[in-house]
């Protein structure tokens, strides 16, 4: 590889009181290309995003942006960045013409030019004060004032949040078209799993400040997937559990007429083995969506899995 | 700095409308004089004062609610963050935040005060008197300051995390200390320097309430809770060094030793001149004052209790042997006194306060070994055993010596003597008492003459003896009628009395054709005379021995001249000093109502002078050099 990674997290961990809310975090975002981070509410993604941005220092471990320490080296490290926070916190009684002429004076690489053409383009209101714009609106020139500076890190904490349908697919054809061309590294939270795996190339899963999964999109889907099997009266229970043991169960169910479950090591190599142990008649072997894996993982106690 | 400015321009245009508020309020002050009522008051004063309480008023209220709510609202509804995600320092969204409120506070102050502003300024720059000026500077301060403690204790409020207990306990310390350093200056009546350590407690609190809010902001960043640790951290360790400084030099501002006094003020003698109870200022502690009894002949002193102003001058009583003195210890003004006791033979001296509680109008009196006290308060007089404190006897004084004058003529013997107003004239009754029995025995009366000007009163010092000065009989002229001081009997008048010697002769002034004579006589002896050549007049500054007589030359009254020593029996004149040196050991000061004072004798009686009002030095015969004892500065 040898090309220095954009954001580094190693061994965050935030702790509040006796409550952790990231345990012991580490990862890497690699240039290019959109890093979706996921997990259920309260899982540490809030806390993970402010410590990343120099906004709260860690209890312990670091994290990093373009090679800066984010908490000691904030300003040098927030140079390059764009932010859209979960709820727009641009003053309330500032419009977008005053707030580009405070932008242009603290952000070094700001081309208004971006900024006022995102906003027309969008319709939102230039004079108009940033408290009584819609909450879409408000969005929109959050993300106007975090792309204008032609930023090498765009961090979007949960960004569709409030946004119509078709705003939504707006952000996604544009995260995934304009910024990538750029090469803009893309660090978002959501809870849009279905608009997130449009988009994100690598997905990390924090669930009870621990992180469950950091990986890449496509090796996710393609390790978890759902086997169904019709009954098989002959077939010792002991066998077939013995056999899901070589694909990784996560979770078994019966349905009307099969039983099917839930594994997160799919291979051709291991499915063979399931049916040489367990000679059951296979119905059919589904994908799961993101959103699947994510219920998968997420769904039951902290730690995950059922 | 680009960042601050940056922050500061934002906010300041995010809140422009308050000038226009301002204005508003200004031209409603402009009106006001022509309100039904109020068109009767001068309209310049109505102006004045309206605007300058409305603005002081409105900067106070917009600094409390903008302290309030600038970082804490910001900070508790999570909008801090749109700072803190762009690429500026937290003291930077710190100080362009708070430099845009106080510019917008200063400047709706200032238009608030245009209508009574020539007059104000008019005041400001033709006067010098620090009090507008400082007047002046509470339209700065006053908003600043609540600006930030609003700020911090909106903090504290919004986190209400348990650090709210450090700044519970902090508040409870700080106002502690600052009792504890400002009582001590408010009760030895020391205006300045309690000023100048309020001021600097209010600088110190200032200086904390900054540090604690920029440090909150800039370590905390958008974490509220962060926020309230980091500013309780840096809030009470700055003020904990602020009020440790302080509380350093408030000790030190209170804490010197005769060695620095820069100006003394020799309140009382010892009757062998070789205490004196002395006080002064010292360098660089402003209008501080301590009280010493200081030894005149070796490097020994005794510190006494801080004294109130009006308490300064009341005088420590000595033993004629002077191995003790008494004196009143400080209290409110009505307060009951306790009496403390010094042993000064002791070396170190040492000083004890006593459990005996007197009345803050009470005069105390050693017997001439020290053994014995005697209090006179009003009508009642007591006495008491200096080594355990027992009283001895107390006795009502019957009402024509009340408050009356005390000396021990043994242990076992005092007299007094009581002054009263008679119809016209002062009626002078004299008496003794018997220490251990109390009994009162009248031994003599003495009305001075009608409409007489009485001046004061002088004893001789074996209290056989007692002169009223003043301008007596019909030409009025300046005398001395001397008595028999047991009986009040009439001895005779002597013009331009000076004084009596140890012996009991009398010094008196005369001039005859441009000689001024200096003569010594008694009703038994021959008049010694002593030709002073051409003076105007003299002070009989004491006699350190037999035979020498101590006095200074004076125009009227100043003095012109060092003083002189005199050979009684030569008449011959020798020079101690050029220098112009006041008298200070000749006489020691009796209160009471025949207030007065007594002859001194002894061999440093005589000889200790004030130097420019600044020094206490004593003349040493042997050598001829003055010996400096205390005063001058270090």
């Amino acid at each position: 590889m040898g090309v220095e990674p954009v954001v580094t997290l190693d061994g965050l961990t935030v702790r509040y009181g006796k409550l952790t809310a990231v345990d012991d975090m580490s990862l890497e975002v690699p240039k290019g290309g959109v890093f979706a981070l996921l997990g259920r509410n309260g899982s540490g993604k809030s806390s993970t995003v402010r410590c990343l941005l120099g906004q709260q220092r860690p209890t312990a471990g670091r994290s990093t942006i373009l090679g800066f320490d984010s908490w000691k080296k904030r300003r040098r490290a927030m140079e390059r960045v764009g932010v859209v926070p979960e709820n727009p916190d641009v003053p309330p009684d500032t419009t977008a013409n005053r707030i580009e002429k405070f932008m242009a004076r603290v952000t070094p690489f700001w081309r208004a030019a971006n900024y006022f053409d995102r906003l027309d383009s969008l319709e939102v209101p230039r004079n108009v004060h940033f408290g009584r714009l819609s909450k879409g609106q408000q969005r929109q020139l959050a993300l106007a004032l975090a792309l204008a500076g032609s930023p090498r890190l765009l961090v979007l904490d949960d960004p569709t949040l409030g946004l119509d349908a078709v705003a939504r697919r707006k952000l996604s054809e544009e995260i995934v078209g304009e910024l990538a061309d750029r090469g803009t590294t893309v660090f978002l939270t959501t809870h849009d799993l279905a608009g997130v795996e449009a988009i994100a190339d690598h997905v990390g899963v924090l669930h009870g400040g621990s992180l469950l999964v950091d990986e890449p999109l496509e090796a996710l889907k393609a390790r978890y997937c759902r086997l169904v099997w019709a009954p098989a009266e002959d077939v010792p229970q002991e066998r077939i559990e013995a056999g899901l043991q070589h694909l990784g169960v996560v979770g078994t169910d019966a349905v009307v007429g099969a039983t099917e479950a839930v594994v997160e090591n799919f291979s051709e190599l291991g499915f063979d083995r399931f049916r040489q142990e367990a000679p059951v008649e296979v119905m059919r072997v589904d994908s799961l969506s993101l959103e699947e894996i994510f219920i998968a993982l997420c769904g039951a106690e902290p730690g995950g899995r059922e | 700095m680009k960042a601050t400015m940056a922050i500061m321009a934002r906010d300041v245009m995010a809140r422009r409308e308050l000038p226009l508020l301002a204005v508003a309020v200004a031209i409603m002050i402009s009106l006001l004089p022509y309100l039904p009522h109020i068109e009767t008051y001068e309209a310049t004063d109505v102006r004045t004062v309206a605007s300058s309480v409305s603005a002081l008023a409105l900067g106070c209220v917009l600094a409390l609610v903008f302290g309030a709510t600038v970082f804490g609202s910001d900070l508790s509804e999570g909008r801090l963050g749109f700072f803190f995600a762009r690429p500026v320092s937290g003291l930077a969204v710190w100080w362009g935040r708070v430099f845009a409120v106080m510019a917008l506070i200063w400047i709706v102050e200032i238009i608030v005060l245009v209508p009574a502003f020539f007059h104000v300024r008019m005041r400001l720059f033709t006067s010098s008197d620090w009090v507008d000026w400082l007047t002046a500077l509470a339209y700065v301060i006053a908003p600043l300051l609540l600006f930030l403690l609003a700020h911090v204790v909106s903090i504290v409020v919004r986190a209400g995390t348990s650090w709210m207990f450090l700044d519970l306990g902090g508040v409870l310390v700080v106002a502690l200390f600052a009792w504890l350093n400002l009582r001590p200056l408010y009760e030895i009546g020391a205006p300045i320097a309690l000023s100048v350590v309020a001021g600097a407690l209010l600088a110190g609190l200032l200086i904390s309430l900054t540090v604690g809010g920029a440090s909150g902001v800039a370590v905390g960043r958008v974490d509220l809770r962060r926020v309230h640790s980091a500013q309780a951290l840096a809030l009470w360790s700055t003020m904990a060094i602020c009020v440790a400084g302080i509380t350093t030099y408030s000790n030190w501002l209170r804490d010197f030793t005769p060695r620095h006094l820069e100006n003394v003020d020799v309140i009382s003698v010892a009757p062998n001149g070789q205490w004196v109870e002395a006080m002064g200022g010292a360098p660089r502690r402003f209008d501080i004052v301590r009280k010493f009894l200081i030894s005149t002949t070796d490097q020994r002193w005794l510190s006494m209790t801080p004294f109130r102003s009006e308490m300064r001058y009341r005088g420590v009583a000595f033993s004629d042997v002077v191995s003790k003195a008494a004196w009143l210890g400080d209290g409110e003004e009505a307060e009951p006194r306790s009496i403390w006791f010094a042993d000064l033979d002791d070396s170190p001296p040492r000083k004890r306060q006593t459990t005996l509680i007197v009345s803050e109008t009470a005069h105390l009196t050693l017997s001439p070994d020290g053994d014995r006290l005697a209090v006179v308060e009003g009508s009642t007089l007591s006495f008491y055993q200096v080594d355990n404190e027992a009283l001895l006897t107390a006795v009502r004084l019957p009402e024509d010596l009340h408050n009356a004058t005390l000396f021990f003529l043994s242990s076992e013997i005092a007299r007094l003597y009581g002054a009263t107003d008679g119809e016209s004239k002062p009626i002078i009754t004299f008496a003794e008492v018997d220490v251990e029995t109390g009994q009162i025995e009248r031994t003599g009366l003495v009305e001075l003459e009608d409409n007489c000007t009485w001046y004061w009163t002088l004893f001789d010092a074996d209290l056989k003896q007692i002169a009223f000065r003043g301008r007596f009989g019909e030409d009025r002229k300046m005398v001395g009628q001397i008595h028999d001081a047991r009986t009040g009997e009439f001895i005779r008048t002597v013009d331009n009395f000076k004084g009596f010697l140890a012996d009991g002769r009398v010094v008196s002034f005369r001039e005859e054709d441009d000689t001024s004579w200096l003569d010594i006589d008694s009703v038994e002896e021959t008049a010694v005379t002593l030709d002073l050549g051409p003076w105007e007049d003299v002070a009989v500054c004491g006699e350190p021995s037999i035979g020498e007589l101590v006095v200074i030359r004076r125009d009227q009254w100043s003095l012109t001249g060092g003083p002189v020593v005199i050979d009684t029996s030569s008449g011959a004149k020798r020079s101690i000093s050029e220098d112009e040196l006041i008298c200070r050991g000749a006489w020691q000061w009796k209160p009471g109502s025949l207030t007065g004072t007594r002859s001194a004798s002894g061999p440093l009686s005589g000889h200790l002078f004030v130097r420019d009002r600044t020094s206490l030095v004593r003349w040493d015969p042997e050598t001829g050099e003055m010996v400096h004892v205390v005063g001058g500065g270090d």
